[in-house]
């Protein structure tokens, strides 16, 4: 006679009751992909928190007698062209990255939400108008777009946050229209409007939460972009400005010394390739935990 | 299927109306009057105020832009501010490098990232599946100026295989253009590579669990047979979508790559005009990228019904 085992009905009955929040930072860490980004990106926020304290050397201090040294025990990352430490300036690097991430989406998520339940929830000639602003937006090439964006703003860090957040916008505000759009007609929703509940509480009580996980998984995919932008901006000279140590300005002053040095170019791109790859598997991770389709 | 192809692009007519407002606007609230940059750092206010009337700048905003539209229908661009040549002809320079880049990446995406993509489909347990996987995401998550700066760095600086930069027609001289094709190529390639053969694995192993599948294992048919006349025809659907939408991308320029390899691409192109504030450049290319990203998109729509006849474009 196969009879369930008692503590294993006990445990599955558990994970159904269990707070949604509980039960998808339960998937994330039992996927490997979704345990490796989360330690990635935790380190890179805990790095980038510390810089000050753990930084071998001033990011700014220039020394004149050892420019271009190769890595060594005193400067394990190398000098630069200046005899700056790579490896200081690529620790505060990471704070210009995620705080780049992290305000350009927030900036878009202020802008696309409601943007998003207003088109989803209310429809009609609002739904149009909103969605074929976010589809113009969509159709310009990101890159030359916020190249634009920083051209009329000046160039800068909090430009470039600003450049990432437009850019992102259109993907945020059609994923939030989208699920607005599978919640309108739900029982709970009309149960909340049948108890009269006004439109603006119903989206705002209702709806929003129910859209929030969908939201999260872009938001993670988001940042990895506004990482990547933010890299490419700098590099480009439309970013921060030297002698800032942002990954992207490392990458582009280094540019001319890579035959003698390489290590210059090395380190800051793997900086900005690890930070990508770590949200990029965690907002796969959420995904996956968040998809109807698993079991 | 042409009252499919009809209502797009009416549904189009707006969005190319919003952005060529958008763009006509956007130009002129950057900061630097082209009329100055033309004039140089030496001119008298009486040249700049001359200039400004012969290139029209000096009209009200809505006539300006009417007559650009209007010139515009006629497939007149106008003439640039900084080369005083057609913009038609600035742009047509240029278009042929930007294609070697475009087809060519768009090469390296279909011929790595296929049949890649059918391994992984096929046999997801292989060790060879699982490293592809793992490249996958690191090709995803390296910027792609960072990558070309490596791939110079190695190909051309210390190993002297190929020549770092330049450009020259596959017409003219193929081998010496293929040569300098290679590392912008890969160079650019390597994301959309990785988008292939993602949307390559999760296309084919669902089409591989269904019935159809299943009656011609059961029918005895050799696995290479299935896989190849079965399981990749209806496969291949997403993976056209995506080859589309990337290839209209590719089109949009690649201002980063162009950049680390010295490329005389569009996007240069774009972005020297954004620099110079050459107003009617800037207009006419962002123009035509909305219209390539728009006509992409159709193109995909009309593949997904010639290569699966199931599916009926509802006009």
């Amino acid at each position: 006679m196969a009879r369930p085992e008692p503590e294993a009905v006990g445990a599955r009955r558990i994970a159904v009751f269990r707070h949604p929040a509980a039960r998808i930072t339960h998937a994330v860490l039992r996927d490997p992909g979704g345990r490796f980004g989360l330690v990635l990106v935790v380190t890179l926020i805990g790095l980038a928190l510390s810089a000050a304290r753990i930084a071998p050397f001033d990011p700014f201090t220039i020394s004149a007698d050892e420019p271009l040294s190769a890595p060594s025990r005193d400067h394990v990352f190398g000098t630069d062209e200046l005899g700056r430490d790579v490896l200081s300036r690529t620790l505060f690097g990471a704070r210009i990255s995620l705080s780049v991430a992290v305000g350009s989406a927030g900036a878009a998520l202020l802008m696309a939400v409601p943007l998003g339940l207003l088109a989803g929830y209310l429809g009609g000639p609002v739904d149009m108008v909103i969605s074929r602003l976010l589809d113009t937006i969509f159709a310009f090439p990101a890159v030359l777009l916020g190249i634009g964006v920083v051209a009329l703003l000046g160039t800068g860090v909090a430009n470039v946050v600003v450049a990432v957040a437009i850019i992102s916008v259109p993907t945020l505000g059609r994923l939030t229209r989208v699920s607005v759009l599978s919640q309108r007609n739900e029982e709970y929703v009309q149960a909340a409007r049948a108890l009269g509940a006004s439109g603006t509480r119903v989206v705002t009580r209702h709806i929003l939460q129910n859209v929030v996980p969908q939201l999260l998984v872009q938001t993670a995919l988001v940042m990895a972009d506004a990482v990547l932008l933010e890299a490419g901006f700098s590099f480009l000279g439309l970013g921060s400005r030297p002698p800032t140590p942002s990954w992207g300005t490392m990458l582009d002053s280094g540019r001319n010394f890579l035959s003698q040095a390489p290590w210059l170019g090395i380190f800051p791109g793997l900086a900005v390739t690890s930070t990508i790859l770590g949200l990029n598997a965690l907002g796969d991770a959420l995904r996956a935990a968040l998809s109807p389709r698993r079991e | 299927m042409l009252s499919y192809v009809g209502a797009r692009l009416l549904q189009a007519v707006p969005v190319l109306f919003l952005s060529s407002v958008v763009v006509f606007l956007f130009i002129r609230l950057v900061p630097g009057d082209p009329a100055v940059t033309m004039a140089g750092p030496n001119a008298t206010p009486d040249q700049v105020a001359a200039l400004r009337r012969v290139y029209q700048l000096d009209r009200p905003l809505p006539v300006q832009y009417l007559t650009w539209l209007g010139r515009l229908v006629q497939g007149d661009l106008g003439v640039s501010y900084t080369t005083r040549r057609p913009v038609a002809a600035l742009v047509a320079q240029r278009l042929p490098a930007t294609l070697h880049l475009a087809v060519g990446t768009m090469l390296v995406m279909l011929v790595v990232g296929g049949p890649l993509g059918v391994v992984c489909a096929v046999r997801p347990r292989w060790a060879v599946s699982r490293a592809i996987a793992i490249l996958n995401a690191v090709a995803l998550a390296t910027p792609t100026f960072w990558l070309g700066i490596l791939l110079l760095l190695l190909f051309a600086v210390s190993l002297r295989w190929v020549p770092p930069s330049g450009f020259v027609s596959i017409t003219e001289q193929p081998l010496e253009s293929m040569r300098l094709l290679v590392l912008p190529c890969l160079t650019l390639g390597a994301s959309g590579t990785a988008i292939v053969i993602r949307f390559m694995r999760a296309s084919m192993s669902e089409v591989m669990h269904s019935d159809f599948i299943r009656t011609a294992h059961a029918k005895g048919l050799r696995e290479s047979a299935i896989v190849t006349r079965h399981v990749l025809r209806v496969a291949a659907l997403p993976v056209v979508t995506v080859l589309a939408v990337q290839f209209g991308y590719l089109l949009g320029g690649a201002v980063i790559t162009e950049a680390v390899f010295g490329w005389p691409g569009v996007g240069r192109l774009t972005l020297d005009a954004i620099g110079n504030r050459d107003y009617l450049i800037v207009q006419a290319m962002m123009l035509f990228f909305v219209a390539v990203f728009i006509a992409v998109n159709v193109i995909a729509d009309l593949c997904y019904a010639i290569l699966d006849p199931r599916i009926r474009l509802a006009g």
